[in-house]
């Protein structure tokens, strides 16, 4: 997602903290049990103070009876595992269980839950907290952790996958994910909870995979949720997914364009553009979106702003006269300091010099 | 000095109201959707560790019932 927005870049975040905001908002709904209509008073709210106050809230169901949690886990210790399983499912019940699992000591939790049927894990996963279990879930048989995974996809809880993702491990997360319809799998990835681990995940999907998601997100008008994976990714990923999106048919490239223009994502994808072929770089950067002299002059300040001279140079090479004239029209290009930055890395054999020469 | 509802969300949530300076700008009647629905979780809660637990105790061998009784809810409780 775009961090902070370059000067001269003004369309910027507006966008990326809409879809942020909505990404909390949801996570938010799901913890109180509201339709997502009921927090959409909150859609203009800074997306970091969501999650906040989403936590504060979290830890407040929590910590009420955080002690009684203690005691019960000591409990279970009084009594064969076989009847704490017994008792677990019939008589405390998932949201009970799931509050207690973090006071295990986590070999007993394990053998316990490895004699409890997934439909109850899964349900238990719908109020058990990630972070309190890390040591449990490492632990558990990857056939169950992934059977219980697909019941959650199953059922349509990508929140709660996206909780999970940092917990479990690769190899689980993209056996639950394998088959899975891209929908899910881009909505899943959309709400986790870490997207550091994204990276692993994507290199593990095949490219089959990733072009079915941005077909996905093409047909349902979801390019903005698509690009802030693609965002959230490593350069070698990001490389690879934008390659993908230049393979495509022009009306998918035409729409992945125009969510980095609307959330001002060149920060992140013009260091990537510099990786594509010619003809793929062709195919990316003339599109309707960047048609526009006030696109082209955002992608004109990032390159500035992050000393990105070989990438713009690709850039304007690869652009047809319609964009480069769209260029000439940017202001940028009559900014001092942006002029001062192409004068020195102009060496007067390529495109940037007739651009700065003007028309 | 905090909108009213805003005090008793911060004291449902057992938090300083001004951590809640986030909510600030919104309308009391969207706030107290949002804080009527806090405390249904709460309540929710409440009930599933209550009944949770009366449960459970059933489950432990009656020798050590009264044991586990007073663990799980203090000794006041028989």
């Amino acid at each position: 997602m775009a961090e902070t927005a370059v000067p001269g870049a003004p369309r910027g975040a507006n966008a990326a903290t809409r879809l942020a905001a909505r990404i909390e908002l949801t996570k938010l709904a799901h913890e109180l049990d509201l339709g997502l209509d009921e927090v959409a008073f909150l859609a203009d709210a800074d997306p970091d103070e969501l999650r906040r106050f989403r936590t504060d809230v979290a830890e407040q169901l929590f910590a009420r009876h955080a002690d009684r949690f203690a005691r019960i886990a000591h409990l279970s210790s009084l009594v064969p595992v076989a009847i704490a399983a017994r008792a677990a499912q019939h008589a405390v019940g998932p949201l009970v269980s799931a509050r207690i699992a973090g006071s295990l000591p986590p070999a007993e939790a394990v053998r316990l839950a490895q004699r409890l049927p997934a439909e109850f894990l899964a349900e238990v996963c719908l109020t058990l907290d990630p972070d309190r279990v890390r040591g449990i879930v490492a632990d558990l048989d990857v056939a169950l952790v992934t059977q219980i995974g697909r019941l959650l996809l199953e059922r349509g809880e990508h929140v709660v996958l996206g909780r999970f993702v940092s917990v479990v491990p690769t190899e689980s997360a993209l056996a639950v994910v394998d088959g899975a319809d891209p929908g899910d799998l881009l909505r899943a990835a959309l709400f986790a909870d870490d997207r550091t681990v994204l990276p692993a995940l994507v290199d593990g999907l095949g490219d089959d995979v990733l072009v079915a998601v941005v077909e996905h997100a093409h047909a349902t008008d979801a390019h903005l949720d698509a690009l802030t994976l693609v965002t959230s990714l490593d350069p070698a990923e990001r490389v690879r997914v934008v390659a993908l999106v230049a393979g495509l048919p022009p009306d998918r490239a035409a729409g992945f364009l125009a969510a980095v223009a609307e959330i001002d994502a060149w920060r992140e994808l013009l260091p990537a553009l510099a990786h594509l072929d010619d003809r793929a770089l062709a195919a990316l950067v003339n599109v309707p979106a960047t048609a526009d002299p006030a696109v082209l002059d955002a992608v004109l300040h990032t390159a500035h702003a992050l000393d990105l001279a070989a990438p713009l140079r690709r850039v304007l090479h690869a652009l047809d006269d319609e964009h480069l004239a769209a260029l000439r029209g940017a202001p940028g290009l009559a900014d001092p300091a942006v002029r001062a930055w192409l004068e020195q890395h102009d060496d007067g054999t390529d495109r940037l010099a007739d651009l700065l020469q003007g028309p | 000095m905090s909108r009213p509802v805003l005090a008793a969300m911060a004291r449902r949530l057992d938090l300083p109201v001004e951590r809640l300076a986030l909510l600030e700008a919104y309308d009391d009647a969207d706030l107290t959707v949002l804080d009527d629905a806090i405390s249904l979780a709460i309540r929710a809660e409440d009930r599933a560790v209550a009944d949770g637990l009366e449960q459970a105790v059933r489950f432990v061998p009656r020798p050590l019932r009264g044991r586990a009784r007073a663990l799980v809810f203090g000794s006041g409780r028989g």
